[in-house]
């Protein structure tokens, strides 16, 4: 037995050892490992000793294998009937005849509480969540209580040393005596001791280490033991404290029941975190008494805190204060995770600053959780390639230990299709599975094609489900309308011919899509034909080599991967799915399925690379604590650390626990203490000590209020704890000495520097969009739809016409539920609809079923409630216009001569008679009328047979009609001219006027309102319950939601002067000379 | 009965029922009461359960007990002038008798330190959760179900669901109520499972009978969903531990189990316990462990409450 304080010196003991050869030079070195996180690590120390010439030698021809395998096979290779037992019972495999089992036993009254659980279910999900859990709790017992199972088979119900087990867990011995006799093969544990007595183990060396053990299970330990009879069994552990093994050694410790046994340490923090080493060396002492033992001792403690409390630790001492705070132990409290992940990479970069021998592969930060601290780190650190210059954007930063799904986008692929396959397949469902990246390769969507595909989800109408038939488990299999069949079925016909308003069969086709599309509407079509096989498929029950076959037919058919190995790491895994199960007729569901295999995509420690030259972020497991000169603890939050691990009523372990049974807790102090201890030249910690939200102090997780306590009992004064400001640019992290009480401001982060700045400086406002008018455009021929969409919007014309910026409306979302009612909206869009269709003369009757067709209105009745509302409504507004309506439509030219030469062209439609006519759903209001008021000074102007302009709309019980008339060419000129004008400087600069602001305000002088009285009058449409002044236009030009106060700063044009002597803003006179002639020439009924 | 509790007298067993208004340290009695406990031996730390309302009060309340216990312990290495002192009447107690009981109180101290996380200092939604789990089989519980913060999105999906379902129908002569008043109906109905849907007696298809027989089936349907999707809601983790302890098959088994677990529990915020949580306290540990309700007398709602406790431990 070797023990050391520090891997590094243990790694130095091997050394010395492995210099010895074998027997056989040439038979390989064993050195088995705890996990694979320490292999590379060894493997790497030991070639730095063996045969080394300066510190430069080779490490080969040494085995690392799991000593959990070595000691299996060792046991395996020996006895054939126990490699067969091992093989059989191993839980995995186990489950499927535990399946059985407890179906066979479930009718039987001793086992009617687990019949009721399962029982309860809504599927038989719990039937499979129940067996493997039950295997998995079998397995633990196999390893940490043998005898316990020795007594179940020879019929006793005990607990392993003869105590009755509690009577609500009797049941369980019960079960494991019908599991023995469907398996028909011995447990493990039956044949462990014989399989010891006589133990030769052909497959290992004479001479062989375990290295890094940390807590080994009792049968474990008993296989081990009875091997170092036969042979040289080197054990290399690493023990924090050679003070507290003697007293260990010399104490009275035996193993037993866990409970009430008090740690002989002496030091407080040591007698909190060592517990599973402790038990270790009680185990050991029982099962390999006369064993030698060498410590290996390492290099002193450096003078300063953190080497105090390392050599308290290791003198088990109690903390007496004795250093002074010294940055070598830094604790940050900051505001949620985030905000660690901040501070963390300010800290590396102060201590990277300090030593300039420090290497960024000298750090290593360990994460209780790194799955959620995962893509915060990615975002803080190594962005080499975005701009903002932070020093920390070249450090290379090397996760590990991320879960399988997270690093391979098959296995993602996989997991996403079984949640889209038990989900009732939403819009947004189903346009993830077309954006993730293995789909996207396999079908060969572009981004293009992915924002086709969402855009025809959108425009066709799908919301959820494949077709009626998928929505019966909801009861809703009567409606087929928004449904991705429904949708598919627009789509395909829309490639295949125009939509005309015209329906064939149920089916109307979609606009959106022409032939260029033809190709990408297939493969969308092929794509969700293999969701759908998916789907029915997996409604059914299968056997888990079944269940492996399907899923690797559906995500191969799927998804494409972008590198080999992903497919194979997919087939793999599932393959051994298959394996454990292989022989087994237990049919599945898919929610035991999707629970199976959520277990194996979940993290676990991989083979982490150690000194790389990167950073490395990685999970604490046992003997990651590797020496470092930096190491870092992230996340160690109140909730995060130590793990959960609340016991399981089921677990007949955690009723009594024993010495060496496993608990994660004490685990998790084990490797916190690990940590601390392979720091060399600092330890810097972080926890969420403040609530991002509400700024509410947070204790930390209490394994670091401890080790806090023992910090200032080892200070005489000051505090290791800095409290982080909740903002990266907050002032305090760039004053120097502000935060950690060094010379040097915290933060290196020059952006947030900027920010700090920028917030400590005098505040300016925004400047104007246009600091002066721009120069006169060029003056020519208008045309009268460009003159009509300037005024009805000056300040979009001034944006679109002038400077050909546009703003851009957002596109609309999938929407995941069916419509039940629509918003004003909507209803607008379905009245605007029905009215155009009337006008073009289809029936009613015809129009409705369109709207039914292209999946806008709510279902069935619900659907027919709205037309109920909207369809009277477009009636009545026809049935205004039927005078008009009743003669032909025709269309006139319009080339009018303006008074300062230029011409006026284009063409107005829709003349009936000798009038204009529009006809709209909207209310009548200010922009139609204006609209139609252009085309009659135009048309008018021109000399064209016009006599006025109807526009009708909606007004309140009916429907509305503005007649527009009265003037000669001459006075038509005379307006149009100087609207022309107008807009001539509206597009220079913005004109103060908004369409239906302007309107009210002009309305409401011409009817003797006083300036202020009409002011606020056009004040509510500015910013009343319809505002004008969110417009996107508005927003962009005024910077802001503005009141009409700026809207009528700003001095008079001088062709504007003099035209209304009583008007003291140009927006008061502009509403004025563009609405009086329309309004003094206007009849509304 | 009613007496002045003194934090130092003989500690309380049975059920106790202690008035602490705001302010007067409530907190402090706790820590004090469990490090009494627990230094005197009366059980272990991790034999204690101690119920609270609201995370940050847990963690709150988490951290004072820590604390104390580290005092007492670090207090305790020298008993000679822990004896002394007057700061600490809690220290003075427990550093009175002799060396060797002294000795094992700080022991004692020790090993429920380096076992604090084991600890059940806890909200009563995370005591629900941490027991259902500890009942394994015997609980209501899939192995496997995720908790979730909110289950408004799934109500939402049923009652737009049940909407269609029940008034897009061809025969469906009226439409009782909006969209946005069904999901307001449907939220109601969940969240307040205890409450009774009423009226019960309306005329077949008028819009109250409409809207009950709406509002009952939207319970229906989440409860399947959530079985489907084996998900939970906080409020689930309460009701069902209460059907696990009342259910005659696995009831007398589940309250054994933890009578088992825990030997002293202490209650804070009494006062706004409500009917289930308090059904499953007196089920679990009325009667048979050390039950010790703090809460203050003068919150309004203790007068309903409040009543009701005293009617419970009458029976």
């Amino acid at each position: 037995m070797h023990r050391a304080e520090r891997a590094d010196a243990l790694a130095l003991g091997l050394a010395h050892l492995l210099a010895q050869p074998n027997r056989d030079p040439f038979a390989p070195e064993v050195v088995a490992v705890p996990s694979r996180g320490v292999e590379r690590w060894l493997a790497q120390q030991l070639s730095h000793r063996l045969g080394a010439v300066d510190g430069d030698g080779v490490c080969a021809n040494i085995r690392f294998p799991l000593y959990k395998q070595v000691l299996d096979e060792a046991l395996a290779g020996a006895d054939e009937q126990y490699r067969a037992s091992v093989e059989a019972w191993a839980p995995e495999r186990l489950v499927w005849p535990l399946m059985s089992t407890i179906d066979a036993v479930a009718p039987d009254p001793a086992f009617r509480v687990l019949a009721l659980h399962l029982g309860v279910g809504a599927d038989r999900g719990r039937r499979y969540a129940v067996a493997a859990k039950l295997a998995r709790l079998f397995g633990a017992y196999a390893s940490a209580r043998p005898d316990m199972l020795t007594g179940w088979a020879a019929g006793r119900d005990e607990q392993g040393d003869g105590s009755p087990l509690p009577p609500d867990l009797v049941w369980q011995a019960q079960l494991w005596r019908h599991l023995r006799s469907e398996v028909q093969v011995p447990a493990p544990a039956e044949l462990l001791d014989d399989a010891c007595t006589d133990l030769a183990v052909p497959g290992l060396p004479e001479r062989w280490s375990v290295f890094g053990l940390s807590r080994m299970s009792p049968s474990r330990l008993q296989v081990l033991a009875a091997i170092a009879r036969r042979q040289d069994v080197h054990l290399w552990l690493h023990h924090p404290s050679p003070a507290l093994w003697d007293t260990v050694s010399s104490s009275a410790l035996e193993p037993g029941p866990r409970r009430g046994v008090v740690s002989p340490a002496a030091n407080p923090f040591l007698a909190s975190m060592s517990r599973d080493m402790v038990e270790l060396h009680t185990l050991l002492r029982l099962h390999a008494p006369e064993t030698g033992n060498e410590h290996h001792p390492g290099p002193s403690r450096p003078g300063t805190l953190l080497g105090r409390l390392q050599a308290d630790l290791t003198a088990d001492r109690p903390p007496a204060p004795t250093a002074a705070v010294d940055g070598s132990v830094t604790v940050h409290a900051c505001h949620g995770r985030a905000r660690q992940v901040e501070v963390l990479r300010e800290a590396i970069l102060a201590a990277l600053a300090a030593d300039p021998d420090l290497e960024p592969r000298d750090v290593v930060i360990m994460c209780p959780d790194i799955e959620t601290f995962a893509p915060l780190i990615a975002a803080s650190f190594g962005m080499a390639e975005q701009s903002g210059g932070h020093p920390a954007a070249v450090l290379r930063v090397k996760l590990a230990d991320r879960s399988l799904q997270q690093t391979n986008p098959m296995l993602n692929l996989l997991a996403q299709v079984l949640d889209l396959v038990r989900s009732r397949v939403t819009a947004t469902g189903l346009l993830d599975l077309v954006s993730a990246g293995p789909v996207r390769r396999a079908f060969g969507f572009d981004d293009d094609g992915v924002e086709r595909i969402r855009g025809w989800a959108v425009t066709a109408g799908a919301r959820w489900g494949l077709d009626a038939a998928h929505r019966a488990p909801y009861g809703l299999d009567r409606f087929a309308q928004g449904t991705w069949r429904a949708a598919l079925d627009r789509v395909l016909l829309g490639a295949a011919m125009e939509e005309h308003g015209v329906a064939v069969g149920e089916t109307l086709p979609l606009d959106d899509v022409d032939s260029g599309d033809l190709d990408l509407a297939g493969r969308f079509a092929e794509l969700l034909d293999r969701v759908e096989t998916a789907v029915e498929a997996m409604a059914g029950d299968h056997t888990i080599g079944e269940w492996a076959a399907l899923l690797a037919d559906t995500v191969f058919g799927l998804g494409q991967a972008e590198q080999t190995w992903q497919d194979i790491q997919v087939r793999s895994e599932l393959d051994e799915v298959a394996e454990t199960g292989a022989g087994s007729a237990v049919r599945l569901g898919i929610g035991d399925v999707a629970s199976l295999l959520a277990h194996r995509l979940a993290g676990r420690p991989t083979r982490a690379s150690f000194r790389t030259g990167s950073l490395t972020v990685c999970t604490l497991v046992p003997m990651r604590s590797v020496p470092h000169r930096v190491v870092c603890l992230l996340g160690m939050d109140d909730g995060a650390f130590p793990r959960h691990g609340i016991s399981d009523g089921d677990d007949v372990l955690a009723r009594a626990p024993r010495t060496g049974e496993r608990d994660v807790r004490s685990e998790d102090r084990q490797l916190f203490l690990d940590a601390i201890m392979a720091a060399q030249d600092k330890l810097i910690v972080t926890y969420t000590g403040s609530d991002p939200r509400s700024g509410a102090d947070v204790p930390p997780c209490v394994p670091l209020a401890e080790l806090l306590d023992t910090i200032d009992a080892t200070t005489a004064a000051g505090s290791v704890v800095t409290r982080h400001p909740l903002q990266p640019f907050d002032a305090r992290n760039f004053t120097p000495g502000e935060l950690t009480g060094t010379a040097d401001p915290f933060s290196f982060d020059p952006v947030a520097l900027a920010g700090a700045r920028a917030a400590a400086g005098p505040r300016t406002p925004a400047p104007p969009v246009l600091a002066r008018p721009l120069p006169a455009a060029a003056t020519g021929d208008v045309n009268v739809d460009d003159l009509i969409r300037f005024f009805q919007h000056p300040a979009k014309g001034f944006l679109r016409q002038r400077l050909q910026v546009s703003t851009v409306t957002a596109d609309d979302d999938p929407s995941d539920d069916l419509p039940i009612e629509l918003d004003s909206l909507e209803k607008w869009g379905v009245g605007d609809r029905i009215l155009r269709r009337l006008l073009e003369g289809h029936t009613i009757e015809d129009i409705a079923r369109l709207e039914f067709l292209s999946g806008t209105l709510p279902p069935a009745r619900l659907g027919r409630l709205v037309l109920t509302d909207v369809g009277p409504t477009a009636k009545r507004i026809l049935d205004a216009a039927a005078v008009e309506l009743a003669l032909p439509a025709t269309a006139a030219d319009v080339h009018a001569q303006l008074a300062d030469g230029r011409r006026l062209t284009g063409t107005v439609t829709g003349i009936r008679g000798r009038d204009i006519l529009t006809v709209i759903y909207s209310s009548l209001g200010a922009k139609h009328r204006l609209a139609a008021w252009i085309q009659y000074l135009a048309l008018t102007a021109s000399n064209a047979d016009v006599a006025g302009a109807v526009t009708i709309g909606r007004g309140s019980g009916g429907a509305r009609r503005s007649y527009l008339s009265g003037l000669d060419a001459e006075q038509a000129r005379m307006v149009l001219t100087w609207l022309v004008q107008l807009r001539d400087r509206g597009l220079t600069s913005p004109l103060p006027m908004a369409i239906a602001t302007s309107e009210a305000y002009a309305d409401a002088r011409r009817r003797g309102f006083t300036h202020d009285n009409a002011l606020s009058k056009a004040s509510q449409k500015w910013a009343g319950m319809f505002p004008e002044n969110t417009d996107p236009e508005h927003v962009l030009l005024y910077g802001g939601a503005v009141g009409l106060d700026e809207l009528q700063a700003g001095p008079l044009a001088q062709q504007e002067t003099g035209l209304f002597a009583d008007e003291t803003t140009r927006f008061g006179v502009l509403a004025r000379a563009v609405w009086e002639p329309l309004l003094s020439h206007e009849q509304v009924s | 009965m009613s007496a002045i509790f003194d934090l130092y007298g003989p500690l309380p067993t049975g059920t106790t029922v202690l008035e602490a208004s705001a302010g007067t340290g409530k907190t402090f009695t706790i820590a004090g009461l469990v490090t009494r406990y627990v230094a005197e031996g009366v059980c272990q730390l991790d034999d204690m359960l101690v119920v609270t309302f609201g995370r940050a009060a847990t963690q709150e309340l988490r951290d004072r007990v820590r604390e104390r216990l580290v005092t007492a312990r670090d207090g305790l290495s020298d008993p000679a002038t822990a004896r002394t002192q007057t700061g600490d009447v809690l220290l003075r107690h427990l550093a009175i008798g002799d060396d060797t009981e002294v000795a094992n109180r700080r022991a004692r101290l020790a090993t429920a330190l380096a076992g604090f996380d084991a600890a059940t200092v806890a909200t009563t939604h995370q005591f629900c959760q941490q027991m259902l789990i500890g009942l394994g089989t015997a609980a209501d519980l899939d192995a496997d179900a995720t908790l979730v913060e909110s289950i408004d999105d799934l109500v939402d999906e049923v009652a737009r669901d049940l909407y269609v379902r029940m008034w897009a129908g061809d025969y469906v002569t009226f439409v009782p109520m909006t969209q946005a008043q069904a999901l307001e109906v449907a939220r109601a109905a969940v969240h307040d499972e205890q409450a009774t849907l009423v009226p019960d007696t309306a005329a077949r298809d008028s819009a109250p009978d409409l809207r009950v027989r709406f509002a009952r089936k939207v319970r229906e349907d989440v409860d399947a969903r959530k079985r489907a999707r084996r998900i939970l809601g906080f409020d689930d983790l309460l009701t069902r531990l209460q059907s696990t302890l009342t259910d005659p098959d696995t009831g007398p088994a589940a309250a054994a189990r933890l009578q088992g677990r825990y030997r002293v529990v202490l209650v804070d915020e009494f006062q706004d316990t409500d009917p289930v949580q308090w059904d499953i306290l007196r089920r679990a540990f009325h009667g048979a462990a050390t039950l010790v309700l703090i809460g203050d007398p003068k919150q309004a709602i203790y007068a309903f409450r409040g009543a009701d406790v005293h009617a419970y431990l009458d029976a």
